[in-house]
């Protein structure tokens, strides 16, 4: 007995769904024990078929409920808001996100058109961050009260849950809801990850030293000459280093936590586009404070100023990388975003 | 006219009255009976493993046997179990799928043991108190 190919990809898409619900190293072990539980009972209702179909399938899935459901069998006191609550939980935060969102733009819009004309780039800032505050602040408010609910309606059954009609989906789940299978979703990798923290950690090493020193790194090419320090960053990049060590610390927790939980999941998904969100905006100002870089380090090594002629080239060329890379950042937030949305890990 | 009207509606509020009240003791029997069969469960799943099973013929040999359990029971049951360390259990691939077997080890064993002579103890004292 075998399934077609549409029921191998739709057991594939239910066996993801229950993954993204588990917590913790065991989840491949138990969708294993899953699948081997749902190949034995096709194998039972249908002895003399060759090939299973999507229907067939589709029958026994059905009767299973929702991948929350058979997920939360394994884990129930795992969550914070549980898997009865979390779909009307998610729901009245993305409302909730909306409409805190649409007011604070009516009130910037509303400030914007009356005089005097307020400056752009600190009325922009000034919306960015009421926008993620309250944002913020809604969503912890809500979780909390969610969090109460959760805990006052422990140990209580589905049908004694009135007024959550919505509670139903886990036993009656649409097939269409179910995760798509991603092509090239990035597994974890362990070395990678590991390569990552560890760079992590050698970049806030170097950029504290550098914060030291004010920008200058120290030569030595002469074992008999003292040490002499020569300068690659200018004054205005001295002034983001502050904020590029806090990225870079967030970027390190990110990893540990990775490694912490072996997978990619929603907190690590969306802490990356974040921290993309924000490389953006910092490389954003990093184009208005060019020059950024300067080549004094060569005129110490070579003996010569001549290098320093090619300081306004060089930084040209990196505002040329630094645009092309917000570019790719951007394409990347926005398909990393989108795909968190349709399809989120748990 | 009106009169037959005050009967109909009568009627309809006894029925409706009979229908209710008979539901809200369906759903409180099923409730009670949940909580009755709760701990007996270990005790019926452990009482299996004494030979080696996987899974899904665990399930059928209890259902068989006229104990009724689902696999959302069963397998985080048997995850408890291993955990508590009182079964073993092993992926073997045979005709021709991968499936995990369970199987009590020794401190299970004498955990089935210890459950099965308090479960007939309470058992005496239960018939005795429905005398």
């Amino acid at each position: 007995m075998k399934l077609n190919k549409a029921a191998n990809e739709l057991l594939n898409r239910y066996l993801l769904g229950v993954k993204r619900e588990l917590g913790g190293r065991e989840r491949e072990d138990i969708a294993a024990e899953i699948e081997s539980y749902i190949y034995d009972l096709l194998a039972e209702r249908h002895p003399k078929a060759e090939e299973i179909t999507v229907s067939d399938l589709t029958a026994v899935l059905k009767e299973m409920g929702a991948p929350r459901k058979v997920a939360a069998q394994y884990s129930p006191q795992r969550y914070l808001i549980g898997p009865r609550l979390f779909p009307v939980y998610w729901l009245v935060v993305r409302i909730i996100a909306a409409v805190v969102a649409g007011a604070l733009t009516l009130s910037l819009t509303i400030s914007s058109a009356i005089p005097p004309p307020a400056q752009l780039w600190p009325t922009l800032l000034e919306y960015l961050g009421s926008i993620w505050s309250g944002v913020l602040s809604a969503a912890a408010a809500v979780t909390l009260v969610f969090a109460i609910i959760e805990r006052a309606s422990e140990g209580k059954c589905m049908e004694d849950m009135k007024g959550f009609e919505e509670l139903k989906e886990l036993d009656e789940f649409k097939l269409d809801e179910l995760p798509d299978l991603p092509e090239n979703e990035s597994a974890f990798s362990l070395v990678g990850t590991s390569i990552e923290c560890v760079l992590g950690v050698l970049g806030l090493a170097f950029f504290t030293y550098i914060r030291g020193t004010g920008g200058y790194i120290p030569i030595h090419l002469n074992p008999d000459a003292p040490t002499q320090m020569a300068r690659i960053f200018t004054d205005s990049y001295m002034l983001f280093v502050p904020v590029i060590l806090g990225l870079t610390g967030l970027e390190v927790a990110r990893s540990i936590t990775l490694l912490a939980q072996a997978r990619h999941s929603s907190l690590t998904n969306w802490w990356e586009i974040v921290l993309k969100g924000a490389d953006l905006v910092l490389a954003g100002f990093l184009l208005t404070a060019m020059p950024i870089v300067t080549l004094d380090f060569f005129t110490k090594i070579t003996g010569s100023a001549d290098a320093l002629r090619f300081d306004p080239t060089v930084n040209t060329a990196l505002t040329v990388i630094i645009a092309l890379s917000m570019l790719g950042s951007l394409i990347e937030i926005i398909k990393k975003s989108v795909r968190e949305v349709r399809s989120p890990a748990y | 006219m009106s009169f037959n009207l005050y009967l109909s509606l009568t009627l309809l509020c006894t029925i409706q009255y009979y229908i209710g009240m008979n539901a809200l003791q369906n759903s409180e029997f099923e409730k009670l009976k949940l909580e009755l069969r709760r701990g007996a469960i270990v005790l019926a799943a452990m009482s299996q493993l004494r030979e080696e099973q996987y899974g899904y013929s665990l399930i059928n040999s209890l259902n068989e046997q006229g104990f009724e359990i689902g696999q959302d029971t069963l397998y985080p049951l048997l995850r408890r179990l291993e955990g508590q360390g009182l079964l073993d259990s092993q992926w073997r691939v045979e005709d021709p799928r991968p499936r995990r077997y369970y199987q009590l080890n020794d401190a299970g064993r004498e955990m089935l043991a210890l459950l099965t002579a308090e479960w007939q103890q309470q058992d005496k004292v239960i018939r005795r108190l429905l005398e």
